[in-house]
């Protein structure tokens, strides 16, 4: 009895430790999404205000709307299981300096914020997205292992 | 035993000739006063000077926000690893007794120029002197007089930790021989004034292949692989080749507008954004003008594609 009981327990910890491992991998795959979706958003930002593409406010609400989604869920996906994996290039300072990268995605959320509410035409985009942009570099040089 | 005696003469005789020889060849070269005309210094240039050539990079003292960091304030300390050891970023503030303060004019040009400091010993080059030597003598004077206008910064930054026999300043005499080269930046008749201007920006004061290049076992840039990338001076990274075979890849094409806004922003044409290295030297770059910034767009744009050292395939689980 006490083996059956034994052998099940073992079965259940290696089913509920291979389900975390998986849903770690599953993190670390959406918040490399979650940036592709913000770096696709923040490329057609960039040509309206290159003048490629034409200043469409409803479209400028979505890429704010994308950044957003991407602050809010990014404090979110780190939790410790996922240093590793996935060709994840998440820096250890992550982990090191939590509190540290909780306020730059805080302040990251803030500019949006900022961006959003003042955005009317090109030059207002121009300028939300200067500030915005000193987030991603920011966070790109501290937080992530590799620099491009 | 008379043969073995003019023998031994001979390759004794031989070895001090060629001793005294490579002493002489490697004397820390030195820019005399008397070789500067005189000059109206222009801060404004001077300025742009600081700022493509990424001085607060390395000299501004470090902070683990970069966006704390005072770029103005050059107190150093920035430690740089490299496979010869560890160099530590001076003072390059106008503090008297542990910056640049009291330096001459002359010494400036020296160390820009010649690689060799104050004291007339070999500076290493981590400061990239192999690059500020092609900047023009009136770009030099003027980043001089600008830097004297920032804030002396007290306090002098660590020794360098490097095993002999990288600790030997004087054997930088014959790094210096087979690396520093000669001559001044040469324009390019048959290609147009911005064009050259990028040149200029990216090869003199920008030292854009410093980091942007592969380097032999001696640390000096393969020539033949100029901007085609290699791993970072720390090794903890990858620099990318900046040559075609970099910017025009099928996942990833750069476009002459692209490489311009890059140094503005930080974003590339696939919308994410440079960290690293690079996030430092763009917050140089963005301060340039806009002409400044399409000039090493037009230049950079036009090289020639190099294949450089193949990256290691993309870490995986082993990012320590």
């Amino acid at each position: 009895m006490f083996r059956k009981l034994l052998v099940v327990f073992a079965v259940l910890m290696l089913g509920v430790t291979a389900a975390a491992a998986q849903s770690c991998q599953d993190i670390i795959d959406k918040r490399q999404t979650l940036m592709k979706k913000s770096g696709a958003a923040a490329k057609i930002g960039t040509e309206m205000i290159k003048g490629e593409r034409p200043f469409d406010l409803a479209q400028v609400r979505e890429i704010y709307a994308a950044f957003t989604e991407d602050a809010t869920l990014m404090p979110t996906l780190f939790p410790d299981c996922s240093k590793t994996g996935n060709k994840t290039t998440a820096a250890p300072a992550i982990w090191q300096k939590m509190d540290d990268f909780k306020a730059a995605i805080a302040k990251f959320a803030a500019d949006i914020k900022a961006a959003q509410d003042s955005t009317k035409d090109v030059d207002t985009l121009k300028a939300g997205f200067q500030i915005i942009g000193k987030n991603c570099s920011n966070c790109h040089q501290t937080f992530r292992v590799k620099s491009s | 035993m008379s043969r073995l005696r003019t023998f031994v003469f001979i390759v004794a005789t031989g070895a001090i000739f060629a001793l005294a020889a490579i002493w002489i060849l490697t004397l820390p070269a030195v820019v005399p006063a008397a070789a500067l005309p005189p000059h109206t210094s222009n801060l404004a240039n001077g300025e742009t000077m600081f700022n493509i050539g990424g001085c607060s990079s390395c000299h501004a003292a470090p902070n683990d926000n970069p966006e704390k960091v005072d770029r103005t304030r050059l107190g150093g300390g920035l430690a740089l690893k490299s496979p010869f050891g560890v160099f530590y970023a001076p003072n390059i503030s106008s503090d008297a007794r542990d910056g640049i303060g009291n330096w001459s004019e002359a010494n400036f040009v020296t160390a820009l120029w010649k690689g060799t400091s104050d004291h007339g010993t070999n500076l290493y080059p981590a400061f990239p002197y192999t690059s500020y030597r092609y900047m023009q003598l009136d770009d030099v004077r003027d980043l001089f007089a600008y830097l004297k206008t920032l804030p002396p910064v007290p306090g002098r930054s660590r020794r360098h930790e490097l095993s002999f026999p990288f600790n030997e300043r004087r054997l930088l005499g014959i790094w210096k021989l087979l690396f520093l080269g000669e001559g001044s930046f040469v324009p390019d008749p048959s290609k147009s004034a911005q064009y050259n201007r990028g040149a200029y920006l990216v090869n003199g004061p920008g030292h854009c292949a410093e980091c942007h290049s592969p380097r032999n076992v001696l640390g000096g840039i393969i020539e033949s692989q100029r901007f085609a990338g290699g791993p970072s001076p720390d090794g903890s990274d990858w620099v990318p080749n900046i040559t075609p075979v970099g910017l025009q890849r099928d996942d990833e094409k750069w476009s002459e507008k692209d490489i311009a806004s890059f140094l503005d922003g930080g974003m590339m044409p696939s919308g994410d954004f440079a960290g690293g290295a690079m996030a430092d030297v763009i917050r140089s770059t963005s301060l340039l003008s806009p002409e400044d910034r399409a000039a090493i767009a037009s230049y950079v744009a036009a090289l020639p594609p190099r294949q450089g050292p193949t990256p290691p395939p993309n870490k995986d689980q082993d990012i320590k």
